[in-house]
């Protein structure tokens, strides 16, 4: 611990030596150290990871945690942005954000444009249905003739079920709202979505059943994206990461928000 | 404890459990029946609300559709936005706008364009345009474009679809549609009941069904005729129970939509509204039996305990009620407690001791003591009661006024649950009274019962009581004596004056004694001392006699037994010594006046020790009974026959002719008469006996000779007899007188010449057939001071009647072995043999072998050359200890040789047996072999039954050497006798042996 922490050091002391004269001058950190706050990309309706609740408009959910555990290690303010899946490409590379952190599933498109800290959550694919829907029993009624399904624009699953789905109909909707609306007016016969909305669904509505794939369907790893290029914000992002994996920090936010089912056991430091 | 009573109360006590029971039960089932109908009302209740609550659900959301539709006709056909009237709709599939040919002629959904519909589809019916919400029939499919006919099973997926007639301003119609989501009631519906909660149906007025969250229910069915279809027609509200078509019992409630023609029925299932009473029930049904068996436990202990405790206290009241019954008895009680203080005493108590229960309450329990007892015997009361718990006894108390008296005592221990005495309890009787009648009884009953006969009479002397020994002494048993006079025992001996004398007696003295004669049963007189004693009543009169008497037969019998003794021989009956010398000083006496003469016959019987020694002395006392009974009929009855002791019998004549000759001749004839009479065999117990007397006279004619003088007479006379060869008669007269005188004499210088030494042995060689002399018999010599050398012919018959036989054979002996170990030491002497003679006398004694062992003990002398010579008269004893005791020695090396062989009896049978070593053949046959041919025969014989049994022989006396010469030529192979030499004193002895050595005379004869 106390050997990795003079590296750590040493390394910070290195960039913060090296690298001030080229990147002083846009570098993302500089700019957060200037204004004092740091700009955090959320999805308001990410259940257990960004939500706010729309009773008390509070924030919660580990990814709200941790990007306030990452304010007070920059020291600075953090200012969370309203964002979703459909803009969040746009957000960052606009800059309209320092760092999106709501659980953004690493694919290859997001891949292309962003650039994702290390996995801290991985999921698999989760389908809600109706309670009185007589098609969906299991997962493998999804995939059937007749069967509509529906996904989010701009979610991950979009393309995932595009390529995987052979019989049934794919229905995208633009927000995510529309898919639930769809499934609960029988429009649709299920929604796909990941462990924690899944989550949500079932705790929020009466109406929401789980379909759980039968076997691993299509695991994501979710982590927090941000703009190429600026390597020190990165490193820094990473070097908090790895100290709060270390120091169990990242395990106890995912325990309190009981996403344990799909926390990173073998990379959480531990 | 009475069995009712126990019986009584044990019923109670179960009818009470019983009770108990039945009414815990009963609450129980009471409460739970109750918690049963309320959780039944309940969920009545809950269905009802639900279904309440579900109508309000459904009327709201066809309210909101209704307006929603009405709104959307009311922006105009052409511009309406329809998807706006989905956006937070989920109970619609879609919405459209009709064409005037009822034709969908707008759609949120494209599939639905131009699809026909049919107004009549929908309800109420309506031909022209309403403003009603009105509703179809469900239809299968997802949506207006999928729309078929239900089937004949549930589809995966329905709508209802809906109708709304708005009236525009332009007072034109438009009618838009919609499909029902028929999931979103469904969902709403099973999020709230589960399937194995209940069921929640929708259905129309008509009765067809159109929504059910059991999947196994086909929407569009219709049900006309069911239960909720006729109660809906009574009323829009209600609830009940039925069995549904599994047969579960449902609690059903049911609930027509306000505004529409729908129907709302919740039917919860009865079944599992009561599980969890049942669990309950169970539960509280666990627990109160539960709990009522433990009560019953409880209650079943505290009954038992109780019932102990009932009967306890009944055998506790039943004992106090005995034990004051008891207390008040007789009986003197008294109760202390362990520390023996008194704590009560009963009334009888006082009675009998004075003491009163003030007096002795707290008292320690000694007041009583008397005194009169050791410690010991209060030690053994209190061990018993520490042992046994009670003691019971006679005690000497002491009374309150002082008296003792006798008590009989029972003391009981009351013992507490510990086994420790917490009480005692003393129970007595005063036994004075019966004491001393008891002693009374006892000592008339042990009077009665004494070795005396008694019996009383009554006043008329009529027999009421005899006792054991009347019985034993009359021979008159108890049953032949009561009711009969004393004339009973009359024997007639007593004058009629004597019985009135007696009579006379006890009149006057009340008493009489004396002896008398009665008769026994047997007829037999006897003389009995009687007492008799008078018994007066109060009146003075007599009332009863009692005698006793007792047998004096046996006294009598003694009387006369005493004289006899005094006088009388008792084996024969004849005068005694005592009487004979009375008889004896009375004839003196006469004859001393009178001319006549008497005479004194002593007479003793021959061999009489022999008879006694061998058949035994009955043998003996029977002889001499005989023999009383012979000599007592040889003499006139005036004369009188004694016997003195033993085999001496004393003839006394007193009536003789005058004249010494005619009186001896008398005498004379009556001694012969009596040798012939006793000569005569007797029967001897069936043995014939053979026995002659020697008879000694003196004749009574000098009336100066004493009675003692005469009788020494005939002593002498009769010693004479005996010496002159017996079956004899001999008169007295002076020389042998002098004869006797000298004999005592010579027995008085005997005694003294073994003190003194004066008696020496010679030795008499003996010689075999070579003339070797092989030894010598010792002879015994008494140098007597005034007779000089005395010959033992003198003396060794005197020595064997006083018994100095046995010191002077015991001298001999020693001398003899010492004279052996003399010569064992010298050359030329060694081998000589020296034969001892033996007596029978001597031999006999029983340690004879252990003194012949001593000699030769003391004397070192060699045993194997001593001989000892017996005689044949031996064998008149046991011939098995003689045996045993020549065995005895012989196994020493002692040698015998029997003496003077062929004069006595000797049985070939006895000469076997004995272990002889030698026979030596008398000097009487050696004497006449020559002349007599008999003695001749015997010697020869002698010599061959010797050879035969394996014997030597010696002939002793031989004198001649014809003799010599004949005993050699018979095969005798040793002598003794004059020919070869006299006895010889030692020093002769000695000499002789040795030139008889030298010369070797019968070598140098022959």
């Amino acid at each position: 611990m106390a050997v990795e922490m003079k590296i750590i050091i040493v390394a910070v002391g290195c960039l913060l030596l090296c690298g001030q004269p080229a990147l002083a001058e846009n570098g993302h950190l500089e700019r957060i150290k200037a204004a004092g706050e740091v700009r955090v990309c959320i999805w308001p309706d990410y259940y257990g990871i960004s939500y706010r609740n729309p009773k008390t408009q509070a924030l919660d959910g580990i990814d709200v945690d941790m990007a306030r555990a990452l304010g007070q290690e920059l020291g600075v303010r953090v200012n969370f942005i309203d964002s979703s899946f459909a803009r969040l490409i746009d957000d960052i590379t606009q800059d309209r954000c320092d760092i999106a952190m709501f659980a953004i599933g690493v694919t290859p498109s997001r891949a292309d444009k962003l650039r994702f800290t290390q996995p801290h959550l991985v999921s698999d694919i989760y389908a809600i249905t109706t309670r009185s829907n007589r098609r969906i029993k299991s997962w493998d009624d999804i995939d059937k003739p007749g069967v509509v399904v529906a996904v989010a624009k701009g979610t991950l699953h979009e393309p995932i079920m595009r390529d995987k789905l052979r019989h049934a109909t794919l229905l995208v909707t633009d927000t995510t709202q529309g898919r639930e609306q769809e499934v609960e007016s029988g429009r649709a016969d299920v929604f796909m979505t990941d462990f924690p909305f899944s989550r949500r669904m079932l705790e929020t509505t009466d109406w929401a059943r789980l379909v759980a794939p039968t076997s691993t369907y299509h695991l994501t790893p979710y982590a927090y994206a941000m703009q190429k290029g600026d390597d020190r914000w990165y490193a820094w992002v990473q070097q908090f990461l790895g100290r709060v994996k270390q120091n169990g920090q990242l395990m106890a936010a995912i325990k309190r928000h009981r996403l344990e089912p799909i926390a990173i056991r073998g990379s959480s430091g531990d | 404890m009475s069995a009712q009573a126990g019986l009584s109360r044990r019923s109670i006590f179960f009818l009470v459990v019983l009770l108990v029971l039945f009414s815990a039960c009963s609450a129980t089932a009471y409460g739970l029946w109750r918690l049963r109908a309320e959780r039944v009302d309940r969920q009545l209740e809950a269905a009802a609300m639900t279904a309440r609550a579900f109508e309000n659900h459904l009327t709201q959301s066809l309210n909101v559709i209704d307006s929603s539709l009405v709104s959307l006709a009311a922006e105009g056909a052409e511009r309406a936005s329809l998807p706006q009237v989905l956006r937070h709709a989920p109970y619609l599939r879609s919405v459209a706008v009709l064409d005037a040919q009822d034709r969908i002629w707008r759609s949120t959904d494209h599939r639905n364009l131009h699809i026909q519909l049919s107004r009549s589809d929908f309800r109420p019916a309506a031909p022209r345009p309403l403003e009603v919400l009105r509703a179809g029939h469900i239809v299968s499919g997802r949506d207006f474009y999928e729309a078929g006919p239900m089937g004949s099973s549930a589809p995966v997926v329905s709508f209802i679809p809906v109708a709304r007639d708005v009236r525009l301003d332009d007072a034109r119609w438009l009618t838009v549609v919609a499909s029902v989501n028929t999931d979103y009631f469904l969902n709403f519906y099973s999020a709230h009941i589960s399937p194995e909660q209940g069921v929640v149906e929708l259905r129309d007025y008509d009765g067809r069904l159109l929504l059910s969250t059991d999947d196994k229910e086909v929407p569009g069915s219709l049900r006309p005729d069911d239960d909720l279809t006729s109660r809906l027609a009574e009323t829009e509200v209600g609830q009940f129970e039925e069995r549904d078509t599994d047969s579960r019992v449902m609690l059903t409630a049911y609930r027509a939509s306000r505004a529409y023609p729908f129907v709302l029925s919740v039917r919860l299932d009865k079944g599992q509204a009561l599980a969890v009473w049942q669990q309950e029930a169970k539960r509280t049904g666990a627990i109160v039996a539960v709990a009522l068996l433990a009560a019953l436990a409880l209650a079943g202990l505290y009954f038992m305990r109780f019932e102990r405790l009932a009967r306890e206290r009944e055998s506790e009241r039943a004992r106090l009620r005995i034990a004051a019954i008891a207390f008040e008895s007789q009986e003197g009680m008294v109760v202390t407690n362990a520390d023996v203080e008194v704590l009560q005493v009963n009334k009888a108590f006082t009675a009998i001791t004075g003491f009163r229960a003030e007096d002795v309450i707290g008292q320690y329990m000694n007041f009583m003591k008397s005194g009169m007892h050791d410690a010991d015997f209060y030690a053994a009361i209190r061990g018993s009661l520490a042992s046994l718990g009670a003691w019971s006894g006679e005690i000497l108390n002491k009374h309150r006024d002082g008296s003792i008296h006798p008590h009989f005592l029972t003391i009981t221990a009351v013992r507490g649950d510990d086994g420790q005495a917490t009480h005692y309890v003393g129970t007595l009787t005063d036994i004075t009274e019966r004491k001393s009648a008891e002693i009374d009884l006892r000592i008339a009953a042990i009077a009665f019962e004494s070795q005396e006969g008694m019996f009383i009479a009554d006043a008329d002397r009529i027999i009421l009581k005899v006792n054991r020994a009347f019985t034993e002494i009359t021979g008159y048993s108890e049953d032949e004596a009561i009711g009969q006079t004393p004339h009973l025992l009359h024997s007639g001996r007593h004058a009629r004056e004597f019985y009135a004398n007696m009579y006379a007696s006890l009149e006057t003295t009340g008493a009489w004694q004396g002896e008398i004669w009665n008769r026994r049963k047997s007829g037999e007189i006897f003389p009995e001392w009687l007492t008799i004693t008078v018994v007066r009543d109060a009146n003075g009169r007599v009332s009863h006699y009692v005698a006793a008497l007792t047998d004096i037969t046996l006294r009598k019998e003694a009387e006369y037994e005493i004289k006899n003794l005094a006088f009388y021989d008792p084996l024969t009956r004849l005068p005694n010594r005592r009487l004979l010398l009375d008889r004896l000083k009375h004839a003196l006496a006469i004859l001393a006046r009178s001319q006549r003469q008497g005479a004194l016959l002593f007479i003793d019987l021959d061999n009489f020790k022999t008879l006694n020694d061998t058949f035994g002395h009955d043998m003996g006392d029977l002889l001499l009974q005989h023999v009383a009974q012979r000599l007592s009929g040889c003499i006139r009855e005036g004369d009188t026959v004694a016997r003195l002791g033993g085999d001496e019998f004393v003839v006394l004549l007193d009536d003789l002719r005058p004249g010494r000759q005619d009186a001896a001749t008398q005498a004379r004839i009556v001694a012969d008469k009596i040798l012939s009479n006793l000569d005569e065999p007797y029967d001897l117990a069936g043995h014939d006996y053979h026995c002659t007397p020697s008879i000694g006279i003196t004749l009574i004619a000098d009336s100066d000779s004493s009675c003692d003088e005469l009788m020494k007479r005939a002593d002498l006379a009769l010693y004479g007899a005996k010496a002159a060869g017996r079956n004899t008669v001999r008169f007295f007269d002076p020389e042998m007188q002098e004869a006797v005188s000298s004999r005592a004499a010579l027995e008085k210088d005997l005694r003294i010449g073994l003190q003194q030494a004066q008696f020496l042995l010679h030795y008499q060689p003996q010689v075999n057939e070579q003339g070797t002399i092989i030894g010598a018999e010792a002879l015994v010599r008494w140098q007597h001071p005034q007779l000089g050398m005395v010959a033992p012919g003198s003396f060794i018959s005197l020595a064997e009647e006083t018994g100095l036989i046995l010191p002077l054979g015991q001298w001999v002996l020693e001398t003899a072995c010492r004279q052996l170990a003399c010569w064992a030491a010298m050359p030329g002497r060694e081998h000589i043999e020296i034969a001892v003679n033996v007596s029978v006398r001597q031999f006999r004694q029983p340690d004879f072998v252990d003194q012949v062992e001593e000699v030769l003990a003391r004397t070192a002398a060699d045993p194997h050359k001593l001989k000892l010579e017996l005689t044949e008269s031996l064998m008149l004893n046991d011939v098995e200890e003689v045996v045993a005791k020549m065995a005895a020695l012989r196994s020493r090396g002692i040698r015998f040789s029997l003496d003077d062989f062929g004069t006595g009896y000797s049985s070939l049978a006895y000469l076997r047996r004995l272990p002889l070593d030698q026979l030596k053949i008398d000097k009487a046959f050696v004497d006449d072999v020559q002349a007599n041919s008999n003695d001749a025969v015997i010697a020869r014989s002698i010599v061959a039954l010797a050879r035969n049994l394996g014997l030597n022989v010696i002939a002793e006396g031989v004198e001649t050497p014809e003799q010599h010469q004949f005993l050699a030529r018979q095969g005798c192979l040793a002598y003794q006798g004059y020919l070869f030499s006299r006895p010889l004193p030692i020093d002769e002895f000695e000499r002789f042996l040795d030139e008889w050595g030298a010369a070797n005379i019968i070598r140098h004869r022959a």
